[in-house]
């Protein structure tokens, strides 16, 4: 066997593994999208049996504190905390943690809402950076903020978590806007199973829709072709993908710009870790290894209706370093917990979901790109045709153009956010689009995250706020 | 058949690999255009629901006011709404139900009354989320004349659809049905404590009795129990102190001593702190702190070395109550004491002492 043959068979054994990690990968994207259907309709027909406000009004609802993070939130936080402010929720207190920012964060916050150095008992002691103070609002003596040396939103969010007095707390973003009913909704399955210990809700892109008050009254797409594309990427990610997920009682993510925690359950573990830039995913990973290990009866769930809003990156710089860091966070926490890989021991988490996670989402795109390779090679040396590579790849690209144009048909399904049919259609030529620049451009950003992460590489990259668009546009 | 067969037979591996994706490519595309279509279908049907919406509620609005006016009784109403438009009438009413009390209220419900013997009928065959959502609906429009109903779905095979009927049968405000409320807390068992003990307390003090007959029976779930004690403590019932005090003497499960300790900590009176102050020693944090809460409550100077003991705890949060207890005994030096030394817990004596002078 020659030099020739051996590595016609590499390369071929390659092209096959490629081929199958697409038609792995897509058929996964497609089984959720079908579950994603089902349990939308199954959940739109529940929230009619279900008063809302009825739970708003029941003394039953537990109370929470919202723990916001803020670093160089300048332009944001005032808006932010409004929003924060007018959660209908029968009692709720809220953090937000200065984690040393650079810019006029805590003077801004202090301004507009008239806060004094105030005392507060921490009841945890999960170690942080030192607080230099505490501050409560003398209008709103809900409203409280941390200030804190510099130690990233993990350990800005242990020291929310030390602070907090209730049974649950919320991990926002400071720049995400909470829609008013988004607390009573996330909190449901709380009271609707006591086992509830984490549950998420569905993040929606603010860019260019108008807020008044803390609140989005218009919405619509954002006029940047980066900006759109992420509306997009957004409702497959939540309104398929962990829609999906959650109907098989897989979730093993929950979104760091909103999330609910029973503190108890998260002090027990520690809080939040601080070395790693996927805190919110290894914190959901870290909670389903210790419900397990310890035979704790649990439920982590992902909840389709409550709504954080958030503002994402316009450019391709700002965009390629969230992308590069969401990667890192997955492979620290992946990798942190490899034990939990095809390990009976953590049931379907570990025989389903963290085996999906490690290979489709991590090993996923070092796979694509070693598909691009060896295609390009396979037609060089005339081991496969032109039209074949080209079929090829036009059914790649028609199985996202079905799973995004899915995506729409489930939004529309249920919850119907883009009144405008012209934001309908738009959508759909964005689904074709994307294929061509967006979609690679990811890719690349995604294996640069994971060499990066080989390569031990830390830190967050800076995000640029441009602030929301307030009152009448145009 | 035959000819496609031969076709197949002839071609070789990688044309066959290529007819594969030539056929994966059509289905693909014939599913993007079904989903466009179908999502395009959706929007078309939001649109016209909306639509119909608008015109029903323009129809309704005015016969409505026209009634609760006394310009129009509510039989005259029937002619306006067409037989497939029933459901939609008592959804539009339920949205006014929630608006009114009284007089208005009573209207609303009598000009539902024609309709829901069509929406109970829905209870034997609909699926769980429409039997909760005509639960729910029965409950506020059909009130009494459906409560047996309401009484049935709390066997209703969904969870969903029994707790619907449960928070209904709640709001009613008839004690009555408490007992059946209560007979079968064991359906709710994953719901949390909190929520139970909300709804339970919201029927009144009439539910007291059965409240207490839960709580002091031995063979019933420590947490139905544990939601009775809660719901007595909400109602502020003193009679129930000496049942809580027989739980503190004889149970272990730490959710319902939880439960009557904070019962008694709030009903209660000295001459049950023997079975607290026993408590206070407990090897469970839980409830070594909420005796410490109790005794804060009900106890006197004699209890300060235990209080003061509660300070030492490991438990930030047991201590928390033991500060707190001291400021409620008069045991305010020996927190002024922990301030100015370096123990580990000078900080939440501080701040606890604090809380006192704020108040």
């Amino acid at each position: 066997m020659n030099f020739a043959t051996v590595g016609g068979f590499v390369l071929d054994g390659f092209n096959i593994l490629a081929l199958s990690y697409f038609v792995l990968l897509n058929t996964t994207y497609l089984i959720t999208t079908i579950l994603a259907f089902k349990a939308l309709r199954q959940y739109t027909r529940k929230l009619k049996a279900v008063d809302v406000e009825e739970l708003i009004s029941s003394a039953g609802a537990p109370p929470i504190t919202l723990i916001a993070p803020a670093y160089n939130e300048e332009p944001t936080c005032v808006e932010a905390v409004k929003a924060l402010l007018l959660q209908k929720y029968p009692e709720y207190e809220i953090l937000v943690i200065n984690d040393g920012s650079r810019d006029k964060t805590l003077e801004r916050l202090v301004w507009a809402f008239d806060l004094q150095p105030a005392n507060r008992l921490a009841t945890a002691e999960i170690p942080t950076a030192q607080v230099r103070g505490v501050y409560q609002s003398r209008r709103l003596p809900n409203l409280w903020v941390i200030d804190k040396e510099n130690g990233g939103k993990a350990d800005a969010l242990n020291v929310g978590i030390n602070y907090c007095q209730t049974p649950l707390f919320c991990a926002l973003d400071a720049d995400s806007l909470l829609e008013r009913e988004a607390l009573i909704r996330v909190v449901r399955p709380f009271l609707e199973d006591a086992r509830t210990v984490a549950g998420g809700g569905i993040i929606r892109i603010v860019n260019d829709c108008e807020v008044e008050q803390g609140q989005v009254t218009k919405i619509r797409l954002p006029r940047r072709l980066l900006a759109r594309f992420q509306v997009l990427e957004y409702l497959r990610a939540f309104m398929a993908g962990r829609i999906g997920w959650d109907a098989l009682d897989l979730t093993l993510i929950i979104s760091g710009a909103f999330g609910v925690f029973r503190r108890k359950t998260v002090v027990d573990i520690g809080g939040y870790s601080t070395d790693t830039v996927g805190e919110d995913m290894e914190l959901i990973v870290r909670l389903h290894r210790h419900c397990r290990e310890q035979n704790i009866p649990y439920r982590i769930v992902y909840v389709a209706d409550p709504v954080a809003w958030t503002e994402c990156p316009e450019t391709i710089r700002v965009l390629g370093r969230q992308r590069d860091r969401w990667q890192r966070g997955l492979y620290e926490s992946l990798m942190r917990h490899r034990r939990m890989l095809l390990n009976p021991r953590y049931g379907r988490i570990g025989l389903v979901a963290f085996p999906y996670f490690f290979f489709m989402e991590l090993l996923g795109p070092v796979i694509e790109l070693f598909g691009y390779f060896t295609f390009t090679a396979a037609l060089i040396l005339g081991r496969a045709s032109g039209p074949y590579i080209l079929a090829f790849f036009m059914a790649v690209f028609a199985f996202g153009i079905v799973l995004s144009v899915a995506a729409v048909g489930l939004e529309e399904l249920s919850f119907h956010r883009y009144p405008r049919l012209s934001d309908l259609l738009r959508l759909f030529g964005l689904a074709v689009v994307e294929n061509f620049g967006y979609r690679q451009f990811t890719a690349y950003w995604r294996i640069r995250g994971f060499f990066s992460a080989l390569r031990g590489v830390k830190g967050w990259g800076q995000m640029e706020r441009k602030g929301f668009a307030v009152g009448v546009g145009p | 058949m035959a000819a496609l067969r031969e076709i197949l037979s002839n071609l070789v591996l990688q044309d066959r690999i290529f007819l594969l994706l030539g056929i994966t490519i059509a289905i693909l595309l014939v599913l993007i255009v079904f989903f466009a279509f179908l999502t395009i279908v959706l929007r078309l049907r939001n649109i016209r629901k909306a639509g119909l919406w608008q015109s029903l509620e323009a129809r309704w609005e005015p016969l409505i006011l026209d009634v609760m006016t006394g310009e129009r009784s509510p039989d005259d109403t029937r002619q306006f709404v067409a037989a497939h438009e029933a459901l939609y009438f008592v959804d539009y009413l339920l949205r006014f139900a929630n608006r009114f009390r009284g007089r208005e209220a009573a209207v609303i419900t009598e000009l539902a009354r024609p309709y829901l013997p069509r929406l109970a009928a829905r209870l034997d065959k609909a699926e769980p989320v429409r039997r909760a959502r005509a639960i729910r609906t029965l409950s506020i429009l059909g009130r009494e004349e459906y409560a047996d109903v309401i009484v049935a779905a709390l066997d209703d095979p969904s969870p969903l659809v029994a707790m619907i009927a449960a928070r209904a049968l709640a709001n009613q405000d008839q004690p009555q049905h408490a007992a059946a409320l209560l007979a079968r807390l064991d359906r709710f068992n994953t719901w949390s404590l909190n929520y139970l003990v909300s709804m339970l307390s919201a029927m009144g003090s009439a539910v007291a009795p059965q409240l207490r007959r839960t709580l002091g029976d031995t063979q019933a779930l420590p947490q139905a129990r544990a939601v009775a004690a809660g719901a007595l403590r909400e109602l502020n019932d003193y009679e129930s102190g000496q049942i809580a005090v027989r739980v503190l003497e004889t149970e272990t499960e730490r959710e319902l001593l939880a439960a009557a300790l904070r019962l008694v900590g709030d009903v209660g009176s000295p001459e049950f702190l023997g079975p607290i102050r026993r408590l206070s020693r407990s090897d469970d944090p839980v409830v070594r702190g909420l005796a410490l809460r109790a005794l804060g409550s009900l106890g006197s100077r004699d209890d300060l070395p235990l209080l003061r003991q509660g300070m030492d705890d490991q438990s930030q949060w047991v201590a928390l109550h033991a500060a707190r207890g001291l400021r409620q005994v008069g045991g305010d030096h020996l927190l002024e004491e922990l301030v100015i030394s370096n123990h580990s817990k000078s900080d939440l004596a501080r701040q606890v002492l604090a809380e006192g002078n704020a108040s």
